[in-house]
């Protein structure tokens, strides 16, 4: 699937300080993006790590060198944080959509249905349940067990694959975020 | 008992989701937990409504077919399919058959006829059965469709939950939480729970772990018994030890610390129609110890995952789970190694041979207080 959003590695090497602005503008948003999407998939501490050790060092860097006067690229940034929040939360919206069609004519074809599921893994918790809320958690398993399902039908990286070119380069053109 | 010939399952169709229009008297209503395990599956029931549980099993996960040459009065009531102890007494004459590897069901039809025989167990007069059955962590979709599809017919209604959830609520006793000394096994623990497929360790804090909470590896018994396997055949080629005869030996002398390895693990095996003594002490010692460095390096792990202010109350209760736990000397020998690798009063308890009812009476717990929106219902 060529199109779909693959996981950046995490362990990669940070751009380097020298980078262009738009090298940096595009890292950015690679990496804003993955962490909204980290959020809707409940890995918190991955997103922790976005938050404090990655994206910090490359907004910083980006803000030296992409020439624009300090309250801009703080106002660039707010405005590309929410758009990329609420695409992501449209993305999520448009999936659940297509999902429930998909898996409705799925249902006509268990096996196909079942192979796909069984590439993305256990059904885990996506938040927190009081150990005492037994009727929570069970509701909370079976949400789990349909995003799962979702997952398995599409991936939310490649329902949020297009979302990518909807950011990089906007730093070519700043008037586009301020405006 | 005479059985019938394996059939093929068929295709359960599940209504999930739906409010049942419950119309059945909750005394009519048989709860079940099961542990579903793959060497081992622990069974309870308990009347809807009643605390007093009137059924707790433990069964060898075994199917056993009867070959159609075997005379007639060599097996008990001459039947076709004998299953849990009595397929692994008779083994000798039949074909033996285990439904689940590493956790999940590999074998549909064995599966289909093992659960037939879990509902022949169940105390009779009830119009309803419902079952919460635990799953591996590591389980996905699929491995629950397979379920289903083996219980249909078996229970009128199940729910699926996690295996480290129902161990977390079957070790807490709630009739002692008003107990000063009392410690909640919910509150702040590290579970670790090593079966047969794969090894998964989680944070119990109060909450149901997580995504972030939970480690999962597939490496655990199985992977252990082919080490030893593996092992056993470099050092005595052309032994005819197999995965089976392993895992019984394993079963007997397994352990990791040093002192342990005094007692000599001896497999006879019948060469050329004559008993063989083989030392395999070495061999069992090097597949358990990395085991027991796969779980050390997922502990910790997810350790370091934890809240800081969390991390020292924490390592005060530090629970191992599942067949693994009972290799001797595993609770201290990873206790020594957290310790020497920084880790400060760690205590790790392991739960001992009764470890497979946590599982379960986790489950009857979950079969109490869900809701009928919880439960799915199994058509035929």
């Amino acid at each position: 699937m060529s199109s779909a959003l693959t996981t950046p590695a995490f362990a990669a090497a940070p751009v380097s300080t020298a980078a262009k602005p738009q090298v940096l503008w595009n890292e950015i948003v690679r990496w804003t993006l993955e962490a909204c999407i980290l959020r809707k998939e409940g890995r918190e501490t991955q997103v922790a790590s976005l938050l404090q050790d990655r994206l910090p060092g490359l907004i910083r860097n980006w803000s030296s060198v992409c020439g624009l006067p300090s309250e801009t690229c703080k106002q660039n940034l707010r405005a590309l944080f929410r758009r990329i929040q609420e695409s992501v939360e449209t993305g999520y919206i448009h999936r659940r959509m297509i999902v429930e069609e998909v898996c409705a004519r799925l249902t006509a074809q268990p096996a196909v249905a079942h192979a796909r599921s069984a590439e993305v893994g256990p059904v885990r918790l996506r938040r927190r349940i009081p150990i005492d809320d037994v009727p929570g958690m069970l509701d909370a398993v079976a949400e789990a067990e349909v995003e799962t399902r979702s997952e398995a039908v599409l991936p939310m990286r490649q329902a949020a694959a297009s979302m990518l070119h909807l950011f990089s380069g906007e730093s070519a053109s700043p008037a586009v975020l301020t405006a | 008992m005479k059985t019938s010939a394996p059939k093929s399952a068929e295709k359960a169709k599940i209504n999930t989701g739906a409010e049942s229009s419950d119309s059945t008297a909750t005394s009519e209503i048989l709860l079940v937990g099961l542990d579903w395990g793959t060497n081992t599956s622990c069974l309870m029931a308990k009347p809807h409504g009643s605390e007093a549980v009137r059924l707790r099993e433990q069964i060898p996960t075994v199917v056993g077919y009867v070959p159609e040459n075997v005379l007639e009065g060599v097996i008990p009531n001459n039947a076709s399919i004998l299953y849990g102890r009595d397929a692994l007494k008779y083994k000798l004459h039949l074909q033996v058959v285990r439904p689940l590897q590493g956790g999940v069901i590999s074998d549909l039809p064995a599966a289909t006829l093992f659960a037939q025989h879990l509902r022949s167990l169940l105390p009779s007069g009830s119009t309803e059965v419902r079952a919460v059955i635990g799953m591996p962590a590591s389980s996905d979709v699929a491995a629950r469709e397979n379920v289903r599809t083996s219980v249909q017919g078996v229970f009128d209604k199940v729910i699926f939950v996690p295996e480290p959830f129902l161990a977390a609520l079957g070790c807490r006793d709630e009739s002692r939480l008003s107990e000063a000394d009392y410690k909640d096994p919910v509150l702040n623990s590290l579970y670790i729970d090593i079966g047969a497929g794969s090894t998964d360790v989680c944070l119990v804090q109060g909450h149901y772990p997580t995504v972030d909470d939970q480690l999962s590896a597939p490496f655990a018994g199985d992977a252990v018994d082919q080490i030893i396997l593996d092992g056993a055949l470099a050092t005595y080629p052309d032994c005819g030890l197999t995965l089976n005869r392993i895992r019984e030996i394993k079963e007997k002398y397994s352990y990791v610390l040093a002192e342990d390895a005094s007692t000599p693990a001896i497999a006879t095996v019948m060469v050329g129609g004559k008993p063989c003594k083989l030392d395999v002490t070495r061999q069992i010692g090097a597949g358990c110890e990395a085991l027991l460095q796969k779980v050390f390096e997922m502990t910790r792990e997810l350790i370091t995952r934890a809240d800081p202010d969390s991390v020292g109350e924490l390592l005060g209760d530090v629970i191992v789970t599942g067949g693994g736990s009972l290799i001797k000397g595993f609770g201290v020998a990873l206790q020594t190694k957290l310790i020497e690798e920084g880790f400060e009063n760690v205590r790790v308890t392991v739960l001992g041979e009764n470890y497979k009812d946590y599982v379960a009476r986790g489950a009857l717990k979950v079969a109490a207080q869900a809701k009928d929106r919880h439960w799915q219902t199994l058509i035929s």
